[in-house]
């Protein structure tokens, strides 16, 4: 018998039967947060109580939390238990400030893995699969969110890690690889490699599966990549302050998401009131943690804009799906998956002395490859007519900019004056990129 | 002693043309100039003027980022061989060059070579130690 769920009984459950299951989650996890010095305290002030929790609508009278929650209490703020308990950790870029981290015990480490499995079944891997995982490991969430999402599907996994082309393809011609997981940009970049090695993947593989996501990319590049490679590539979301991958997956319909609720408690609000939207308007993604023991999240604020698409799947699957991401309520960008934020960039610029605080930063793909620009200013009175000196300069911004954010950016020097200055809300980003594939 | 300008330039279809209006409109002559490092996606002009000071101040004032900075001129034969015979002498002088550029004096029948080195004084000395005579400003200048 052909089978068509990873968990039957929760992926087709009733709507009904999934609140009843989420108010239920709701109180676990409000009592699981209350443990938290973060949470005990919040939970004091506004006399919130996990008992008193009847509905899930209940959640608007929770506060929300935010990013700058998690950075101002940083690291062991959000604990609900001893160190001992916790086995993983993952954590944001960033060397200065304090990066976004979330702890894992061995329950929320089984429950991520759990939902990544579903993820990836849901998209039509199965346990006969080579899947091969093209992105980094370590702090990065994609690596061993997917690799252990891999393993308890049953595929066999190729933890090949990201970049080095010839041997991406030389690892799906030796093993068989059959799914890949990549961000949108990269793909565009191996099939150039491909081409030039004289090798067309459609023939030379036995890719059948590519699972993409971390970037934003538009359906017509998702259309371009299945016709590159002959693939099927399903879309995917998730961020590490929810685990990471797993959150919310394409199925075989490929329109739109499923945000597995049994995990996840969604709401979609407007970025400005914070009030909530009707299914079907964009607003902000605000996810609950419903599953996730050692460091619960309540209401957090991802800053995407998405929305609910209204109708029931034909999938027959009852999780709601979210659309596409089509921004973020703040700043922040994603290059070569990596999440970055202009403030990031200024505070290496404002303690270089040669250069000014105005910067531009142009992101744009060349040659197959996405790019981040960043131009700025060098002093009037440091310029000494010495070309070493200004590629020295540039060298040293480039450096340090890299070890920041973990994207090499191409830092351009521009004369003082020439870039525009800031007047209310400053425009510091143009985003010119088509996701690295060819039209 | 002569003076030559460096001014950094991006690399905007205007902004060459942008210096030399400025030069222009106070009648300032350029005497010889080279353009390099633009596919950085900026470069650095380096100006040799008649009136190096005014120059400094105009297109400082401008908003350009410039530099004004001392070269060493020293006249070569104008023909096959001549500069092959000055850098003989300058090698024999022991001078490391880090840029260098040239001018023609029609008039004259000379030929400037304009050397950008590390420690001017030294380099001076060693040039005359070594029968090198270095050019006045006003031959440079072409006043």
């Amino acid at each position: 018998m052909k089978r068509e769920y990873w968990q039957e009984e929760l992926e087709v459950l009733h709507r009904n039967e999934l609140k009843k299951l989420q108010v239920e989650r709701l109180q676990a996890t409000l009592g699981h947060a209350g443990r938290s010095p973060f949470y005990n305290k919040v939970f004091q002030q506004k006399n919130i109580k996990a008992d008193n929790i009847k509905d899930v609508e209940q959640i608007w009278d929770l506060p929300f939390t935010t990013k700058q929650d998690l950075r101002e209490n940083f690291p062991y703020g959000f604990l609900t238990m001893p160190k001992k308990e916790i086995v993983r950790l993952h954590s944001s870029s960033g060397t200065t400030g304090n990066p976004t981290v979330v702890f894992h015990n061995r329950h929320d480490l089984d429950s991520w893995a759990n939902l990544v499995a579903r993820s990836l079944f849901i998209a039509g891997v199965r346990d006969t699969d080579v899947f091969q995982n093209i992105c980094g490991y370590g702090l990065f969430t994609g690596g061993l969110g997917f690799q252990y999402g891999i393993e308890k599907l049953g595929a066999l996994s190729i933890p090949a890690g990201a970049g080095n082309s010839l041997r991406q393809i030389k690892l799906m011609r030796d093993y068989g690889t059959t799914a890949a997981h990549a961000i949108p940009s990269y793909l565009g970049r191996l099939y150039e490699v491909f081409e030039a090695e004289g090798l067309d993947p459609k023939k030379d593989t036995q890719l059948r599966i590519f699972v993409i996501g971390a970037e934003p990319h538009t359906d017509e590049q998702r259309r371009r990549i299945e016709e590159m490679y002959g693939v099927k590539a399903y879309n995917s979301f998730g961020l590490t302050e929810m685990n990471g991958p797993g959150v919310a997956f394409e199925c075989e319909y490929q329109d739109g998401m499923h945000i597995w609720e049994d995990a996840y408690l969604v709401e979609i609000v407007n970025p400005d009131t914070l009030e909530p939207v009707p299914d079907g308007d964009y607003g902000e993604l605000v996810i609950t943690t419903l599953d996730r023991q050692a460091m619960p999240l309540i209401r957090y604020r991802t800053r995407d804009i998405t929305r609910i698409i209204p109708d029931r799947c034909k999938c027959g699957r009852t999780h709601r799906r979210i659309d596409r991401i089509t921004g973020r309520s703040d700043d922040m960008f994603i290059i070569k998956g990596c999440n970055v934020f202009p403030m990031q960039i200024e505070g290496i610029l404002l303690k270089i002395p040669e250069v000014g605080s105005d910067y531009m930063i142009t992101l744009e793909t060349m040659n197959g490859n996405d790019e981040m620009v960043v131009e700025v200013e060098v002093k009037k009175d440091w310029f000494r007519g010495d070309i070493r000196r200004l590629e020295s300069l540039t060298r040293s911004i480039t450096a340090q900019i890299r070890d920041e954010v973990l994207v090499k950016p191409a830092v351009k020097l521009v004369e003082a004056g020439s870039l525009p200055k800031p007047e209310g809300k400053a425009v510091r980003v143009i985003d010119l990129r088509n996701g690295g594939i060819k039209n | 002693m002569a003076f030559t300008l460096s001014v950094f330039l991006e690399n905007k279809i205007t902004r060459f043309e942008e210096v030399t209006a400025s030069l222009r409109s106070e009648r300032i002559n350029i005497r010889s100039l080279s353009l390099t490092g633009m596919p950085h996606g900026w470069g650095i002009l380096n100006l040799l003027v008649d009136q190096p000071e005014r120059a400094y101040k105009l297109l400082s004032d401008k908003g350009n980022s410039v530099s004004m900075e001392e070269v060493i001129a020293v006249a070569m034969e104008d023909e096959a061989g001549g500069l092959d015979e000055m850098l003989l002498k300058i090698a024999k002088a022991g001078i490391h060059v880090e840029n260098a550029y040239t001018r023609l004096i029609a008039e004259k029948n000379i030929a400037v070579l304009l050397l950008v080195v590390q420690d001017f004084i030294e380099a001076k000395k060693r040039l005359e130690a070594n029968h090198v005579v270095v050019l006045d400003d006003k031959i440079v200048y072409g006043k």
